[in-house]
Protein backbone atom coordinates (compact mmCIF):
# COMPACT_ATOMS: atom_id res chain seq x y z
CA UNK A 1 0.00 0.00 0.00
CA UNK A 2 1.28 3.52 -1.02
CA UNK A 3 1.57 6.21 1.28
CA UNK A 4 -0.63 8.85 0.90
CA UNK A 5 1.30 12.01 -0.22
CA UNK A 6 1.03 15.46 1.40
CA UNK A 7 0.53 17.60 -1.32
CA UNK A 8 -2.82 17.42 -3.42
CA UNK A 9 -2.15 16.27 -6.84
CA UNK A 10 -2.08 19.19 -9.32
CA UNK A 11 -5.42 20.69 -11.02
CA UNK A 12 -5.65 19.25 -14.63
CA UNK A 13 -7.80 21.26 -17.34
CA UNK A 14 -11.34 19.38 -16.89
CA UNK A 15 -10.90 19.59 -21.04
CA UNK A 16 -8.28 17.40 -21.45
CA UNK A 17 -9.84 15.43 -24.95
CA UNK A 18 -11.80 18.61 -26.10
CA UNK A 19 -9.41 20.66 -28.44
CA UNK A 20 -12.08 24.15 -28.61
CA UNK A 21 -9.79 26.06 -31.43
CA UNK A 22 -11.32 23.10 -33.52
CA UNK A 23 -14.22 24.78 -33.29
CA UNK A 24 -13.93 26.32 -36.62
CA UNK A 25 -16.03 29.09 -36.70
CA UNK A 26 -14.81 32.72 -36.56
CA UNK A 27 -14.11 34.68 -33.45
CA UNK A 28 -16.66 37.26 -33.80
CA UNK A 29 -19.33 34.61 -34.46
CA UNK A 30 -18.61 32.44 -31.94
CA UNK A 31 -16.01 31.09 -29.65
CA UNK A 32 -15.27 28.71 -26.50
CA UNK A 33 -12.50 28.55 -23.83
CA UNK A 34 -12.49 27.12 -21.07
CA UNK A 35 -10.77 29.24 -17.62
CA UNK A 36 -9.33 26.56 -15.98
CA UNK A 37 -7.72 26.82 -12.97
CA UNK A 38 -10.64 29.10 -10.96
CA UNK A 39 -11.32 28.11 -7.15
CA UNK A 40 -15.13 27.69 -5.93
CA UNK A 41 -16.30 28.73 -2.78
CA UNK A 42 -19.73 27.69 -1.97
CA UNK A 43 -21.31 29.70 0.93
CA UNK A 44 -24.49 28.98 2.57
CA UNK A 45 -26.16 30.80 5.60
CA UNK A 46 -29.31 32.80 6.00
CA UNK A 47 -29.51 36.29 4.81
CA UNK A 48 -31.28 38.26 7.69
CA UNK A 49 -28.52 36.73 9.76
CA UNK A 50 -26.47 40.22 10.04
CA UNK A 51 -23.56 38.14 11.82
CA UNK A 52 -23.40 35.94 8.75
CA UNK A 53 -23.72 38.99 5.92
CA UNK A 54 -21.02 41.24 7.79
CA UNK A 55 -18.72 38.37 8.23
CA UNK A 56 -18.82 37.46 4.11
CA UNK A 57 -18.63 41.21 3.16
CA UNK A 58 -15.77 41.83 5.61
CA UNK A 59 -13.81 39.30 3.79
CA UNK A 60 -15.38 39.71 0.19
CA UNK A 61 -15.41 43.26 0.63
CA UNK A 62 -18.63 43.79 -1.05
CA UNK A 63 -22.08 42.60 0.28
CA UNK A 64 -23.01 39.30 -0.93
CA UNK A 65 -26.01 40.04 -3.47
CA UNK A 66 -29.58 38.57 -2.36
CA UNK A 67 -30.81 39.86 -5.50
CA UNK A 68 -32.21 36.37 -7.15
CA UNK A 69 -30.24 35.32 -10.67
CA UNK A 70 -27.60 37.97 -10.54
CA UNK A 71 -23.64 38.16 -9.62
CA UNK A 72 -21.56 40.86 -8.88
CA UNK A 73 -17.62 41.05 -9.94
CA UNK A 74 -15.45 42.25 -7.03
CA UNK A 75 -11.61 42.43 -7.75
CA UNK A 76 -10.46 39.28 -9.16
CA UNK A 77 -13.54 37.34 -7.45
CA UNK A 78 -17.31 36.62 -9.36
CA UNK A 79 -19.74 36.31 -6.20
CA UNK A 80 -22.65 34.30 -8.21
CA UNK A 81 -26.03 34.08 -6.58
CA UNK A 82 -27.40 30.09 -6.21
CA UNK A 83 -30.12 30.62 -3.91
CA UNK A 84 -31.99 32.36 -1.14
CA UNK A 85 -29.02 31.29 1.17
CA UNK A 86 -26.76 29.88 -0.94
CA UNK A 87 -23.77 31.64 -3.26
CA UNK A 88 -20.77 30.79 -5.17
CA UNK A 89 -17.32 32.33 -5.47
CA UNK A 90 -15.25 31.98 -7.98
CA UNK A 91 -11.96 33.01 -7.66
CA UNK A 92 -8.36 32.54 -8.90
CA UNK A 93 -7.10 29.39 -7.62
CA UNK A 94 -4.10 30.72 -5.55
CA UNK A 95 -5.94 32.51 -3.30
CA UNK A 96 -9.10 30.12 -3.48
CA UNK A 97 -7.25 28.39 0.01
CA UNK A 98 -6.59 32.02 1.70
CA UNK A 99 -10.05 33.40 0.83
CA UNK A 100 -11.89 30.22 2.40
CA UNK A 101 -9.58 30.10 5.24
CA UNK A 102 -10.72 33.93 5.92
CA UNK A 103 -13.91 33.11 5.53
CA UNK A 104 -13.50 30.43 8.03
CA UNK A 105 -12.27 32.81 10.32
CA UNK A 106 -15.05 35.88 10.08
CA UNK A 107 -17.42 32.98 10.17
CA UNK A 108 -16.80 31.08 13.22
CA UNK A 109 -19.69 30.78 15.49
CA UNK A 110 -22.04 31.39 12.50
CA UNK A 111 -24.11 29.26 11.76
CA UNK A 112 -22.94 29.36 7.75
CA UNK A 113 -20.67 26.70 5.41
CA UNK A 114 -17.61 27.55 3.31
CA UNK A 115 -16.98 24.32 0.91
CA UNK A 116 -14.07 24.63 -1.21
CA UNK A 117 -15.81 22.79 -4.82
CA UNK A 118 -13.10 23.88 -7.29
CA UNK A 119 -12.24 20.17 -7.86
CA UNK A 120 -15.85 19.21 -9.46
CA UNK A 121 -16.08 22.24 -11.63
CA UNK A 122 -14.54 24.06 -14.50
CA UNK A 123 -15.78 27.63 -16.06
CA UNK A 124 -15.72 28.05 -20.02
CA UNK A 125 -15.99 31.15 -21.86
CA UNK A 126 -18.78 31.13 -24.66
CA UNK A 127 -18.88 34.41 -26.62
CA UNK A 128 -19.87 35.73 -29.79
CA UNK A 129 -22.77 37.06 -32.29
CA UNK A 130 -24.06 33.19 -32.29
CA UNK A 131 -23.17 32.49 -28.30
CA UNK A 132 -26.80 32.92 -27.59
CA UNK A 133 -28.25 30.35 -30.42
CA UNK A 134 -25.74 27.34 -29.53
CA UNK A 135 -26.67 27.88 -25.81
CA UNK A 136 -29.82 27.89 -26.66
CA UNK A 137 -29.92 24.31 -28.21
CA UNK A 138 -29.39 22.50 -24.78
CA UNK A 139 -30.69 25.12 -22.59
CA UNK A 140 -34.19 25.89 -21.48
CA UNK A 141 -33.69 29.14 -19.85
CA UNK A 142 -34.82 32.14 -22.03
CA UNK A 143 -31.81 33.92 -23.18
CA UNK A 144 -33.67 36.54 -25.07
CA UNK A 145 -31.29 39.80 -24.88
CA UNK A 146 -34.29 41.63 -23.42
CA UNK A 147 -34.69 39.21 -20.74
CA UNK A 148 -30.93 37.69 -20.00
CA UNK A 149 -28.40 40.56 -19.64
CA UNK A 150 -25.65 41.08 -18.48
CA UNK A 151 -25.32 41.10 -14.53
CA UNK A 152 -27.62 38.24 -14.53
CA UNK A 153 -26.41 34.64 -13.35
CA UNK A 154 -28.71 31.32 -13.51
CA UNK A 155 -28.53 28.05 -12.56
CA UNK A 156 -29.92 25.43 -15.89
CA UNK A 157 -29.00 22.27 -17.94
CA UNK A 158 -27.15 22.56 -20.84
CA UNK A 159 -27.46 19.73 -22.95
CA UNK A 160 -28.93 17.72 -19.71
CA UNK A 161 -25.75 18.35 -17.63
CA UNK A 162 -26.27 21.04 -14.59
CA UNK A 163 -24.41 24.10 -15.16
CA UNK A 164 -24.58 27.54 -13.95
CA UNK A 165 -24.72 30.48 -16.26
CA UNK A 166 -23.90 34.09 -16.22
CA UNK A 167 -23.00 36.99 -18.43
CA UNK A 168 -20.21 38.75 -18.27
CA UNK A 169 -20.76 41.11 -21.27
CA UNK A 170 -23.63 42.31 -23.59
CA UNK A 171 -21.60 41.32 -26.62
CA UNK A 172 -22.70 38.57 -25.54
CA UNK A 173 -19.95 36.80 -23.45
CA UNK A 174 -21.35 34.10 -21.31
CA UNK A 175 -19.34 32.35 -18.65
CA UNK A 176 -20.85 28.59 -17.53
CA UNK A 177 -19.73 26.59 -14.51
CA UNK A 178 -19.58 23.26 -15.43
CA UNK A 179 -19.13 19.48 -13.89
CA UNK A 180 -16.04 18.29 -14.46
CA UNK A 181 -17.61 14.84 -14.55
CA UNK A 182 -19.49 15.83 -17.73
CA UNK A 183 -16.86 17.69 -19.86
CA UNK A 184 -15.58 15.29 -22.00
CA UNK A 185 -19.35 14.49 -22.93
CA UNK A 186 -20.33 18.64 -22.53
CA UNK A 187 -16.70 19.26 -24.93
CA UNK A 188 -18.22 16.80 -27.76
CA UNK A 189 -21.31 17.95 -27.43
CA UNK A 190 -20.36 21.77 -27.99
CA UNK A 191 -18.23 20.86 -30.57
CA UNK A 192 -21.03 19.13 -32.95
CA UNK A 193 -23.73 21.99 -31.47
CA UNK A 194 -20.80 24.57 -33.05
CA UNK A 195 -20.20 23.15 -36.64
CA UNK A 196 -23.56 24.78 -38.53
CA UNK A 197 -22.02 27.80 -37.15
CA UNK A 198 -18.50 27.24 -38.98
CA UNK A 199 -19.60 28.75 -42.53
CA UNK A 200 -20.64 31.82 -41.17
CA UNK A 201 -18.55 34.99 -41.66
CA UNK B 1 -44.62 22.13 -21.73
CA UNK B 2 -45.17 23.18 -18.58
CA UNK B 3 -43.80 27.20 -17.27
CA UNK B 4 -43.01 26.70 -13.54
CA UNK B 5 -42.93 29.79 -11.50
CA UNK B 6 -39.88 29.17 -8.33
CA UNK B 7 -40.72 31.18 -5.29
CA UNK B 8 -37.01 31.88 -5.62
CA UNK B 9 -36.01 32.09 -9.21
CA UNK B 10 -38.95 33.35 -10.97
CA UNK B 11 -40.71 31.21 -14.45
CA UNK B 12 -38.61 28.58 -15.54
CA UNK B 13 -38.91 25.30 -18.16
CA UNK B 14 -40.47 22.11 -16.41
CA UNK B 15 -37.47 20.10 -17.22
CA UNK B 16 -35.45 21.80 -14.16
CA UNK B 17 -38.02 20.62 -12.07
CA UNK B 18 -38.54 17.43 -9.72
CA UNK B 19 -41.96 16.38 -8.74
CA UNK B 20 -42.26 15.65 -4.93
CA UNK B 21 -46.47 14.55 -4.53
CA UNK B 22 -48.92 16.12 -2.71
CA UNK B 23 -48.11 18.54 0.12
CA UNK B 24 -49.12 19.62 3.50
CA UNK B 25 -48.70 15.81 5.09
CA UNK B 26 -47.72 16.08 8.57
CA UNK B 27 -45.80 13.34 9.96
CA UNK B 28 -47.62 12.25 13.06
CA UNK B 29 -46.31 13.58 16.45
CA UNK B 30 -46.38 10.20 17.71
CA UNK B 31 -45.89 7.84 15.50
CA UNK B 32 -45.53 4.51 18.02
CA UNK B 33 -49.42 5.59 18.77
CA UNK B 34 -50.38 4.61 15.32
CA UNK B 35 -51.90 1.50 14.17
CA UNK B 36 -50.82 -0.59 11.07
CA UNK B 37 -53.89 1.26 9.15
CA UNK B 38 -53.49 4.80 10.63
CA UNK B 39 -49.60 4.89 9.45
CA UNK B 40 -49.93 2.92 5.82
CA UNK B 41 -52.60 5.93 5.39
CA UNK B 42 -49.68 8.42 6.10
CA UNK B 43 -46.84 6.57 4.46
CA UNK B 44 -49.11 5.49 1.27
CA UNK B 45 -52.23 7.20 0.86
CA UNK B 46 -53.37 10.43 -1.12
CA UNK B 47 -55.78 11.81 -2.41
CA UNK B 48 -55.40 11.13 -5.82
CA UNK B 49 -57.98 14.29 -6.17
CA UNK B 50 -59.62 15.57 -9.80
CA UNK B 51 -59.09 19.13 -9.68
CA UNK B 52 -56.92 21.03 -7.21
CA UNK B 53 -54.45 19.65 -6.12
CA UNK B 54 -51.91 21.22 -3.68
CA UNK B 55 -48.39 19.20 -4.39
CA UNK B 56 -44.64 19.79 -3.61
CA UNK B 57 -41.65 20.91 -6.35
CA UNK B 58 -38.13 20.91 -5.95
CA UNK B 59 -35.97 23.37 -8.77
CA UNK B 60 -34.03 20.69 -9.24
CA UNK B 61 -31.54 22.22 -11.49
CA UNK B 62 -31.81 25.26 -10.27
CA UNK B 63 -31.48 26.57 -7.05
CA UNK B 64 -32.48 22.88 -5.29
CA UNK B 65 -35.31 24.23 -3.15
CA UNK B 66 -38.74 23.02 -2.36
CA UNK B 67 -42.02 24.89 -2.61
CA UNK B 68 -45.14 24.22 -3.00
CA UNK B 69 -47.81 24.45 -6.31
CA UNK B 70 -51.59 24.52 -6.69
CA UNK B 71 -52.12 22.61 -10.04
CA UNK B 72 -55.61 21.33 -11.53
CA UNK B 73 -54.89 17.91 -12.39
CA UNK B 74 -57.45 17.81 -15.05
CA UNK B 75 -55.71 20.81 -17.06
CA UNK B 76 -52.79 20.93 -15.46
CA UNK B 77 -52.88 24.36 -14.94
CA UNK B 78 -50.96 26.06 -12.18
CA UNK B 79 -52.79 27.96 -9.70
CA UNK B 80 -50.77 29.39 -7.48
CA UNK B 81 -47.07 28.97 -6.47
CA UNK B 82 -45.79 29.55 -2.96
CA UNK B 83 -43.32 28.78 -0.33
CA UNK B 84 -42.66 25.69 1.89
CA UNK B 85 -44.46 26.34 5.58
CA UNK B 86 -47.07 29.21 3.33
CA UNK B 87 -50.25 28.22 2.75
CA UNK B 88 -52.26 28.68 -0.58
CA UNK B 89 -53.83 32.03 -0.15
CA UNK B 90 -57.38 31.16 -0.46
CA UNK B 91 -56.66 29.32 3.18
CA UNK B 92 -55.74 31.55 5.19
CA UNK B 93 -59.20 33.67 5.12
Amino acid sequence: MSKPTSTAPAMTSAFTEIDFSQLGTRKHVLSIEELAFFGHLNIRGASDNSKFMHGVENTLGVALPTQANTFLNVGSNTVLWLGPNEWLVITPLAEAKQLEQGLRTALSGVFSSVNEVSGGNSVLEVAGDKARDLLLKGCPLDLHSSVFKTGQCAQSVLAKTSMTLWQTEDAPVFRLVVRRSFADYLGHWLLDAAREFQDLT
Amino acid sequence: MLLIECPYCGTRDESEFTYGGEAHIVRPLDPDALNDVEWADYLFFRKNSKGILQEQWNHSAGCRRWFCAERDTVTYKFKSFYKVGERPVEDEA
